[in-house]
């Protein structure tokens, strides 16, 4: 379709999908993986971008929320999640450039909520100074390796930009 | 006394040759509403903004294929800072695209309605709404905000306008990822829309709620013919005769 780009992150959108980079809520959502939440008066300025093999809802959470459940068995949901500068080159964080996902990884318990039939995973990692987690979402369980690779395109495709000194973004 | 009769004699001669240059720049004002499509009878009729002449009459044909127009992707800023596209070409659904203004009157009814429940009754199956503004450059963000439900996808692209050679708000496009578009059209008020919207689908024989109306058979054979209304829906036999739906197929 062609290529999206805002708040230092681009994506090449695959013919047939949805996507959008936008900017999250000030207040940083609990991932998965357990980070601590802002604090109040931080200023925060970190996007998502979600990209969907299906058409994405208008009103969808950061980890795929309100859209998983129109997921076919056919369908990926890739979010790639910005958190505080502060975090990134952290043990957490020690993943440099956006990750190729392993089909081995994917889990319906890794999902933020289980769907049956589902399976997700999140890899976290650091691209430009820039502390990311990523996260997907398969439609069906079984001989996802189709859909793994669906997911990888969409992640190479993605370019992260370094943010520019005094830029908005960091919670410190 | 001679004096003045010639003095006014010249007044009078002046307001004549004023009168007949305000009665000329009326007329080619007129000529020129005439020739994009605006008639008495559509403004007064409907309020509905008319379509242009060139859009809809008979020398404009529609494709071999039966479909006018094929389906564009869109892609857009958002009321909120970020960026969207929406996939339409090529996928296996219908989308309803509400091209809309901030600052038209008329937009205001649609504004409301696409954000309340009224929405949902789209005629086309489970067909999506995306509500399209033009650029930053045209439109105020801030005010597409506000406006924006927060449920609708709402994309701000002039492209789009482009892409559907819309030609001014409000305006709608029922398109469908394969078949291209189905429908389009405008009209002043959300259930008038909807309405000819239905009736455009079944005059094209492709509306696809047959549990909650007529057959199509019905639609196309029956009672539904006998009350269609007298102006055209197909929009080609006469296009000033009505500014709404047309249906391609």
């Amino acid at each position: 379709m062609g290529e999206l780009r805002a708040h230092g992150l681009a994506v090449a959108v695959p013919r047939g999908w949805d996507a959008r980079i936008r900017s999250r809520a000030s207040e940083v959502d609990q991932p998965p993986g357990g980070l601590r939440r802002a604090t109040a008066g931080e200023r925060m300025d970190l996007p998502v971008l979600q990209a969907a093999s299906f058409r994405l809802p208008a009103e969808t959470g950061d980890f795929g929320s309100d859209a998983v459940e129109r997921m076919g068995p056919e369908d990926v949901l890739v979010c790639v999640l910005e958190f505080d500068d502060a975090d990134a080159g952290s043990p957490l964080y020690r993943r440099s450039g956006v990750p190729r996902l392993q089909a081995a990884s994917f889990d319906p318990a890794s999902m933020q909520r289980t769907i049956a039939g589902q399976c997700g995973t999140q890899a976290f990692f650091t691209a430009g100074g820039r502390a990311f987690c990523a996260y997907a979402v398969l439609g069906r369980a079984r001989d996802i390796e189709p859909l793994v690779a669906k997911v990888n395109g969409l992640l190479q495709s993605v370019v992260i930009a370094a943010r520019p000194v005094g830029a908005p973004g960091s919670a410190r | 006394m001679t004096a003045a009769v010639i003095g006014l004699a010249m007044v009078v001669a002046l307001l004549a040759v004023l009168v007949v240059g305000l009665l000329r720049t009326h007329a080619d004002i007129l000529r020129s509403l005439h020739d994009l499509g605006v008639g008495e009878d559509a403004l007064g009729t409907t309020g509905a903004r008319p379509r242009p002449r060139g859009r809809s009459g008979p020398a404009l044909p529609p494709p071999a294929s039966g479909l006018r127009a094929g389906p564009h992707d869109l892609v857009g800023a958002t009321p909120d800072g970020g960026v969207a596209s929406v996939a339409i070409e090529g996928t296996v659904r219908s989308t309803l695209l509400a091209f809309l203004s901030t600052s038209c009157a008329t937009c205001a009814d649609f504004w409301r309605a696409l954000g309340s429940d009224e929405r949902r009754r789209v005629p086309g199956g489970d067909a999506d709404v995306v509500i399209v503004t033009r650029d930053a450059d045209e439109e105020s963000p801030s005010a597409v905000a506000r406006l924006a439900p927060t449920d609708v996808t709402t994309l701000m692209s002039s492209v789009a306008w482009d892409d559907y050679d819309v030609p001014g708000s409000p305006y709608f496009v029922l398109v469908h990822g394969q078949e291209g578009v189905i429908a389009e059209g405008t009209n002043t008020t959300w259930a008038s829309v909807v309405e000819l919207l239905e009736r455009a689908l079944a005059d094209g024989g492709l509306l696809l709620q047959p549990a909650e109306g007529p057959s199509r058979r019905e639609v196309l054979t029956g009672r539904r013919a006998v009350a269609r209304s007298d102006r055209v829906i197909g929009g080609v036999d006469d296009p000033a005769s009505d500014p709404a739906m047309t249906a391609d197929g």
